[in-house]
C-alpha cells in the first residue's frame, strides 16, 4: 500500500515537472529573440554637422557601414554586434575625428536573457540587437584644418 | 544538494577563467599602410600613473585591465590621428573576431587605423 502511494507520489512530482518544463520551454520561445523584436537591428546614433561624412570601420580594416545622415542629424546603422567599432567623421577643411566605440549591452537584450533565457539571447546576439552603439553621439571637431597636424 | 554543489563550482571556474583575463594584445596599424611613429599614452587611475611611449608603425600594445590608452599618429601628407581605448572594447572585439590568442594565452587583435590623406590644396 505504502509503495503504491509511493508511485503515485512520484508519478504526479513527475507530471508537474514536465508540465512546469513545458511551461517555461514555451515562454522561453514567447520572448526568444526579444531585443530583436522591440528595438530591432538597426539603431539610430547623432552626427553633426550633417553635411559631414561617417564611415564606422571594424577593428580588421573592414568598412561596417557608411550611412546617411540625415537632416535631423540621425543616422541609422546596423547594431555593432558585440564589438567596438572605430568611427570615423571627416569633411573637408576640419580635421577628421576619431572614435572606438564601446559595445553596450542592450537593456531589453539583457532582460530578454534573464527570462527567455539561451534561445532568446542566443536570437539577439546573431542579429546583432544585443548590443548598442556607445558612444552614439559623434560630433566633428571643429578646430580649422590649419590648425590640425604638421 | 551535491549536484547544486557540483554546479556552482562549475559557474564559480568559469567566472573566474573571464576573471583571469588581464590584458589583450592589440595590435596597431594603419591604412594605407604606414611606418611612421605612434604616441602611446597609458592612463591608468587606480595607480595614478600616466606613461607615454612611442612604437614605429605595426606595433603590438598590450591593453591591460583598469587602463586608457591614448593612441595619436602624425604622418606626413595625412591628418593626425587620436584615438582611446580600453580593455573592455579590445576583448569584446577580440572575442568577436575571433582572432586568436599569444603563446601566453592573452587574446590578440588587430586594430586598422585609415588615415585620410590631405588635400592638396593650390596657391593663390
Amino acid at each position: 500500500m505504502k509503495t503504491l502511494k509511493n508511485d503515485i507520489m512520484i508519478k504526479h512530482k513527475k507530471s508537474h515537472l514536465f508540465q512546469s518544463f513545458f511551461i517555461i520551454a514555451f515562454l522561453g520561445l514567447l520572448v526568444s529573440g526579444c531585443a530583436t523584436i522591440i528595438s530591432g537591428t538597426e539603431q539610430d546614433i547623432r552626427v553633426k554637422p550633417v553635411d559631414a561624412k561617417i564611415t564606422i570601420y571594424t577593428w580588421d580594416g573592414k568598412v561596417f557601414a557608411s550611412p546617411k545622415i540625415k537632416e535631423d542629424t540621425k543616422a541609422t546603422v546596423h547594431r555593432p554586434y558585440s564589438q567596438s567599432l572605430l568611427v570615423l567623421l571627416e569633411k573637408d577643411g576640419y580635421c577628421p575625428s576619431y572614435w572606438l566605440t564601446y559595445p553596450k549591452q542592450n537593456n531589453v537584450s539583457l532582460l530578454n536573457a534573464i527570462i527567455g533565457g539561451a534561445i532568446g539571447a542566443g536570437i539577439d546576439a546573431s542579429t546583432g540587437a544585443a548590443s548598442e552603439f556607445s558612444p552614439s553621439e559623434f560630433y566633428l571637431n571643429t578646430q580649422e584644418t590649419q590648425k590640425c597636424g604638421k | 544538494m551535491w549536484k547544486m554543489r557540483i554546479m556552482l563550482g562549475f559557474f564559480a571556474i568559469i567566472g573566474l577563467s573571464g576573471c583571469s583575463i588581464k590584458s589583450v594584445l592589440v595590435e596597431i596599424s594603419t591604412l594605407p599602410a604606414s611606418s611612421s611613429a605612434a604616441n602611446i599614452r597609458q592612463i591608468s587611475e587606480k595607480l595614478k600613473t600616466d606613461n607615454s611611449h612611442t612604437c614605429n608603425l605595426p606595433c603590438p600594445l598590450k591593453v591591460e585591465n583598469d587602463n586608457i590608452y591614448e593612441i595619436s599618429i602624425d604622418t606626413l601628407g595625412y591628418y593626425p590621428v587620436l584615438v582611446k581605448l580600453d580593455l573592455g572594447m579590445a576583448l569584446s572585439t577580440a572575442v568577436h573576431l575571433g582572432t586568436g590568442k599569444t603563446s601566453n594565452g592573452d587574446w590578440r587583435v588587430p586594430l586598422v587605423i585609415p588615415l585620410v590623406p590631405k588635400k592638396h590644396v593650390a596657391p593663390e
